[in-house]
């Protein structure tokens, strides 16, 4: 799958990087928050969304909704707060996933593989 | 009868002070010979008049006989009067006819009145004499006058002696009251009852004025009569007779307005005063009442009565009102005494009844109420002073948090607030909140027994305390995501870096562990900390029991361990909170599992109870393990408390609190299989 991926902590953005990598997907880009998320979405279309919510200028939530717009792009949020109940009444809305921190590989491999 | 000598001397005396002369002796043959001739005239006219005055008519008492008789007197005295010589023997007989009338009591004033009547009607004869000469006639009316005069005087003489030698007894009667008074007053003094005056004051009255009847009777506002309360000579009436006021008795309710002693000393002679019907009815002729009167009220009448007529004298009224006044100030005493004793009782009942203890303490003499004997167990009998108070109750005084210095109605004081350990007479220890309010010698102590509110206080406490931590502790967990995510996720990057290095892979293996270990360990204490909130609903037991033990499989997959579900009815269902409940089941399968040696065996058995004070189901989770020590037994819903070497300490604290929350009992219990043992007991829910 063509991947996008936010989170505002650089591990993690490594961590994005080479997981999903080497689970065979492909990272298009990589986004430091959900304003970047939302530009780089307009230009690459990807398959799926991986993003965190709390996060600097926008977060994943805003940023999702937004792109949600425009774009029919399933979303994978892994985050160390709940899934904020506005996006899940944004119906009908596209595949979304909902993974809380601290995540491993299996959880990761587990949830791409459902969507 | 003797005529005193002064009499006599005095009757001569006066003769000459009218001028007598042996002319008015000489006189006596010609009035005799004009007037007698007249004689039956002048009767009629003087008793026709007689009967027309009460009075004067009350003393013929005889009829026609009488005044027949009396008419003969009054003949033989016209007679006598006009014809006999002024010796010894005429003024004897004189004096004679003025006690008669004394002893008959015909008043002075009738005696004056008849005398003039005779007077003006022998005049008149004399003037109408036309056989004799002007001169004469003047000289025999001058003679009659002297001769009517001289009668009078003798008279009068008799009444005035009659009144000297009435005075002697009324001053012995007066000293004799007086003395009756005294004792009177000594008695009422010496708090004798209200009831014992009464009937002192009424025997009294009775002996001072030799009467036939006395009574008093006591005013009763409320239902506005008398009552008859002391009295002696009554036929018609006897004590605690009622005489109804208002309308039935006009003459008793106007009697008791007035101020004054009212006499009435005939009631023939005085028809105008409307008459009293019991007296009445008790032949009664003469009376005096006074109304016993305190400064406000009337407290009743007081009479004395006679059935023939009597003449009070002034010193009797006197009398009558000194024992009313007496009466008055024994009731008015005896009244204020029923009011202070009926506020003081009161004031005990109220102390008494008081839902605090209440102690009064004066010299280490001490006085508690009954809420005090309630929360000591010991009677007031069995603490009567401090010493026995100390020795008994006092345990130990805890705190002294705060002294007061009050002003309270005028009088300076102290307010001390302070908690006591107080030992019951069951050797239950309370905790007493005690006020004490010193002023001078005594103490007055307001207790409370707080040992309940102290335990929610000491509870409630905790809770906030618990609350807090729990707050801090969840806010801890979640901020720990973040870095614990980063551990995970580096460890992991390492792992794909390091995949050929076998010993560094170990490591990573290791690493990997402990960020588990401390993952499940933050979401215990999240669990523990965070606010429960449940979602009920009908769930089969067995269901929920399965799925509990299939969440522990990869603690028994590989051993042999066996789970019996033993429930009664089979398909029991109970009313959980699904996700909590599992939890619960989960826990109790994680400890057994991990205390057991195999074969492991777990037990579940459940029982509706159907009893009078409870219902509910109880289920009980055995296992075949070692079993609780009985420290740990008392201390396995501690949070915290654990014997495993990786526990948190939090499963079975965190189970309590679900089972509690479901308004259960999670309680230890001895295990049927002989290792550990719980029981649960949930009441049937209404909702």
């Amino acid at each position: 799958m063509k991947i996008v991926v936010a989170d505002d902590e650089p591990d993690m953005r490594e961590y994005f990087l080479r997981m999903l990598t080497h689970l065979g997907h492909e990272v298009l880009a990589i986004a430091k928050n959900g304003e970047e998320l939302v530009q780089i979405c307009q230009l690459e279309s990807p398959d799926l969304i991986i993003t965190d919510l709390n996060m600097p200028v926008m977060n994943g939530d805003q940023a999702v909704e937004r792109i949600w717009g425009t774009m029919n792009i399933p979303v994978v949020i892994v985050s160390a707060f709940q899934c904020p109940e506005e996006l899940l009444r944004n119906t009908p809305h596209p595949p979304l996933r909902y993974l809380n921190k601290p995540i491993n590989r299996t959880q990761l491999k587990e949830v791409l593989e459902s969507i | 009868m003797t005529i005193p000598e002064s009499l006599l001397t005095r009757f001569f005396d006066l003769k000459t002070y009218v001028g007598w002369t042996e002319a008015d002796d000489h006189c006596s043959d010609q009035l005799s010979r004009i007037l007698l001739p007249h004689t039956e005239g002048i009767l009629q006219d003087f008793y026709r008049e007689i009967q027309k005055h009460p009075a004067s008519s009350r003393v013929i008492t005889g009829g026609e006989i009488q005044i027949e008789r009396l008419k003969q007197s009054l003949s033989l005295w016209l007679a006598d009067m006009l014809q006999s010589k002024h010796d010894e023997d005429y003024v004897l007989r004189r004096w004679k006819i003025g006690h008669k009338h004394v002893e008959i009591g015909l008043e002075q004033l009738y005696v004056n009145a008849a005398f003039a009547r005779v007077r003006s009607c022998l005049s008149r004869i004399l003037c109408h004499q036309e056989s004799i000469s002007e001169e004469l006639k003047f000289q025999l009316h001058e003679s009659l006058h002297k001769r009517l005069d001289l009668d009078l005087a003798i008279m009068v003489d008799a009444y005035q002696e009659e009144y000297q030698s009435s005075q002697v007894p009324v001053d012995r009667a007066r000293l004799n009251q007086q003395k009756l008074l005294a004792l009177l007053s000594k008695e009422a003094l010496a708090g004798a009852s209200l009831n014992e005056i009464y009937d002192q004051a009424i025997a009294y009255l009775s002996q001072a004025f030799r009467a036939d009847l006395c009574e008093l009777s006591i005013f009763e506002p409320d239902a506005d009569h008398l009552r008859m309360e002391s009295m002696s000579g009554w036929v018609t009436k006897s004590n605690g007779s009622v005489i109804e006021l208002g309308n039935a008795n006009p003459g008793i309710a106007e009697l008791l307005k007035q101020k004054s002693c009212v006499e009435t000393s005939d009631w023939q002679l005085q028809p105008k005063i409307q008459p009293i019907s019991i007296l009445v009815d008790e032949r009664v002729v003469s009376s005096l009442q006074v109304v016993v009167r305190g400064e406000e009220d009337v407290y009743g009448l007081l009479g004395v009565h006679f059935r023939q007529p009597h003449r009070f004298q002034s010193s009797d009224h006197d009398f009558l009102f000194s024992i009313a006044n007496l009466l008055a100030n024994a009731i008015h005493r005896s009244r204020v005494e029923f009011m202070r004793a009926q506020k003081a009782q009161q004031l005990r009942r109220l102390v008494d009844r008081l839902p605090a203890g209440a102690v009064y303490v004066v010299n280490h003499a001490m006085q508690i109420n009954s809420a005090v004997e309630q929360m000591t167990g010991y009677s007031k009998e069995e603490l009567t002073n401090l010493k026995e108070w100390n020795r008994h109750v006092l345990n130990e005084e805890v705190v002294e948090d705060r002294l007061e210095n009050t002003v309270t109605s005028g009088k300076e004081g102290q307010t001390h607030h302070r908690q006591l350990r107080l030992r019951r007479a069951d050797g239950q220890e309370r905790l007493i909140s005690q006020v004490k309010f010193q002023s001078g010698a005594d103490e007055v102590w307001l207790l409370h027994d707080i040992t309940e509110e102290a335990e929610r206080y000491k509870n409630q406490l905790q809770s906030e305390r618990l609350a807090a931590i729990g707050q801090m502790i969840t806010g801890l967990a979640h901020e720990s995501r973040n870095a614990l995510q980063r551990i995970q996720a580096c460890t992991e990057m390492l792992e794909l870096e390091l995949e050929d290095n076998k010993s560094a892979m170990s490591l990573i293996v290791r690493s990997q562990q402990a960020i588990d270990d401390l993952q499940m360990l933050y979401d215990e204490v999240r669990n523990y900390a965070s606010p429960l909130s449940l979602s009920k609903e009908w769930w089969s037991l067995k269901t929920l029991l399965q799925q509990a033990w299939g969440q522990v499989e990869h603690d028994w997959k590989d051993r042999e361990a066996e789970l019996v579900i033993n429930l009664n009815p089979e398909d029991l269902e109970v009313e959980v909170d699904r996700f909590r409940m599992v939890q619960v089941f989960r826990n109790f399968f994680e400890n057994s599992l991990a205390a057991c040696t195999d074969p492991v065996k777990i037990q579940v058995d459940s029982r509706v109870i159907n009893e009078s004070d409870r219902s509910g189901v109880e289920i009980t989770v055995s296992d075949n393990g070692p079993g609780l020590s009985p420290a740990g037994a008392g201390r396995i819903f501690e949070p915290f408390y654990t014997t495993k070497p990786k526990g948190s300490g939090l499963g079975m604290a965190i189970a309590s609190r679900i089972v509690t929350a479901h308004h259960g009992v999670l309680e230890t219990s001895p295990s049927i299989l002989g290792g550990a043992s719980f029981r649960l007991y949930f009441p049937l829910s209404n909702n």
